[in-house]
């Protein structure tokens, strides 16, 4: 209030103008302090809904692949999680003998060595970036190329090296399951198979799951069926998408029927190690041919009719001879590829 | 029966009972927002001697919600004979400990939280 104001203004009006003034400025006051106080609480109660929503966030990175959580945290939309068509590697790993093992080892030293295996091969998928699925008991089903698609070639080539360092990692886990009196240790077995199959979310509206269905799915599974204990098994769709990778060194292991397909399917089996390469059967001509196929010519070595036996000798001496020496070259090869 | 809208929430006033009920969650943007609202429980509680306003379905009031609230108490303050009764309820966060603060504002203003 200026002075202006004031003037002609008796003592008790000024007094009176003063004293609704105090009023106001302490109404003020009031104001701000029951504002600022509003307000702090709300601030304190967001910080704790934070904070809870923090600690569920947490909880739930464990139950779902990580491709999955950063697509749902990151507000992704549905569609993308959606049923579709899709290109997808999907692995299937299994420990040889579990179920044999259940019926032996104490339940209690069985879980903690299940779940100590069940988290490294975690970690291991998500070095990788596969979505992993589910655990099926002592199983597992990873599929990479959803929900987030990068392109054939990586999905496989991810797949298969992550199968090769499970493999790897089975020594230390070994360790660890011995240490804890399961002397068998752990084995496992590895199917791997590329293909379209159905992704999204499969369930109810009460509970639902991010998964693949398909016949591709079933090949999968299968191949892992077929696979030796410590290796891993795939299919030729996906050996052809991993070709090129100098680090995956492949040998074919034939043609093998599996329960469900009518149609027999070549299977390779990815090296994991130095000793493995040179206690594989490498003179094989077929595995040989396929590790390394256009290095040798076949030109030099034809039977023709009416070569007489001299002729057939001389020449199978020949490729014997030939085929040792380009063996001898690959083999070296592929050990400083490892 | 007057009735408001404004964003999620919704102002409705009977005229039987002199009752202004404020329901849903109030987050208009700023102050100026809440002009509307400001009109709507002045228009509603005039030559009203008894003034009851029923938060106790408000789930969420913004800083600016409760300035309006808090202007609206000190408005009614410098009016002669008059109370005003606010309801709340100890099941919505917010409202124990804000409405216990109107009385910082105006000692006279009633406070009614239910269980």
């Amino acid at each position: 209030m200026s002075e202006e104001n004031l003037e002609g203004l008796s003592l008790e009006e000024i007094k009176s103008k003063y004293l609704s003034l105090k009023s106001s400025h302490e109404d003020m006051k009031n104001l701000h302090e029951t504002v600022s106080s509003y307000s702090a609480e709300m601030e304190e109660s967001l910080f704790k809904k934070n904070e809870e929503v923090n600690s569920y966030m947490e909880r739930m990175k464990k139950y779902l692949s990580s491709q999955l959580y950063d697509l749902i945290v990151s507000g992704g939309s549905d569609d993308e999680v959606k049923l579709k068509r899709q290109r997808v590697t999907i692995f299937f790993s299994d420990i040889v003998g579990f179920s044999t093992m259940t019926d032996a080892v104490e339940p209690e030293a069985l879980s903690e060595c299940l779940n100590y295996y069940l988290s490294e091969m975690s970690q291991i998928v998500k070095k990788f970036g596969g979505t992993l699925d589910k655990f099926i008991g002592d199983a597992i089903m990873v599929f990479f190329g959803a929900p987030k698609y990068e392109n054939d070639e990586k999905h496989a080539n991810d797949c298969v090296k992550m199968a090769i360092e499970m493999i790897q990692k089975l020594p230390e886990i070994n360790t660890y399951w011995k240490k804890k009196g399961i002397s068998e240790g752990v084995n496992i077995r590895i199917g791997i198979n590329t293909g379209y199959a159905t992704v999204g979310n499969f369930g109810s509206d009460q509970r639902i799951d991010y998964t693949i269905i398909g016949n591709e799915v079933n090949v999968a599974a299968r191949l892992e069926g077929s696979a030796k204990p410590g290796k891993i098994l795939i299919s030729e769709t996906t050996r052809n998408l991993v070709a090129d990778d100098e680090k995956i060194t492949l040998v074919y292991k034939g043609s093998i029927h599996v329960k469900g397909i009518h149609k027999p399917i070549k299977v390779y089996e990815p090296t994991t190690s130095v000793e493995e390469l040179e206690n594989e059967d490498i003179f094989n001509v077929d595995n040989f041919l396929s590790i390394h196929e256009g290095n040798i010519s076949l030109a030099n070595f034809s039977l023709e009719y009416g070569d007489e036996v001299e002729d057939v000798k001389d020449k199978l001496k020949h490729f014997k001879k030939m085929l040792k020496d380009a063996s001898a070259k690959v083999t070296k090869e592929l050990k400083s590829r490892i | 029966m007057k009735e408001l809208e404004a964003g999620d929430s919704k102002l409705v006033f009977d005229e039987g009972s002199k009752l202004i009920t404020i329901s849903g969650s109030m987050r208009l943007a700023n102050i100026q927002e809440y002009d509307k609202i400001k009109q709507f429980l002045f228009d509603s509680c005039q030559g009203i001697s008894d003034v009851k306003v029923d938060v106790s379905k408000l789930e969420f009031l913004n800083s600016a919600g409760i300035t309006t609230l808090s202007m609206f108490i000190l408005t009614k303050k410098k009016e002669a004979n008059i109370n005003v009764t606010f309801i709340g309820s100890k099941s919505v966060f917010w409202q124990e400990k804000a409405l216990e603060n109107f009385g910082k504002l105006w000692p006279e203003v009633k406070v009614d939280i239910k269980d």
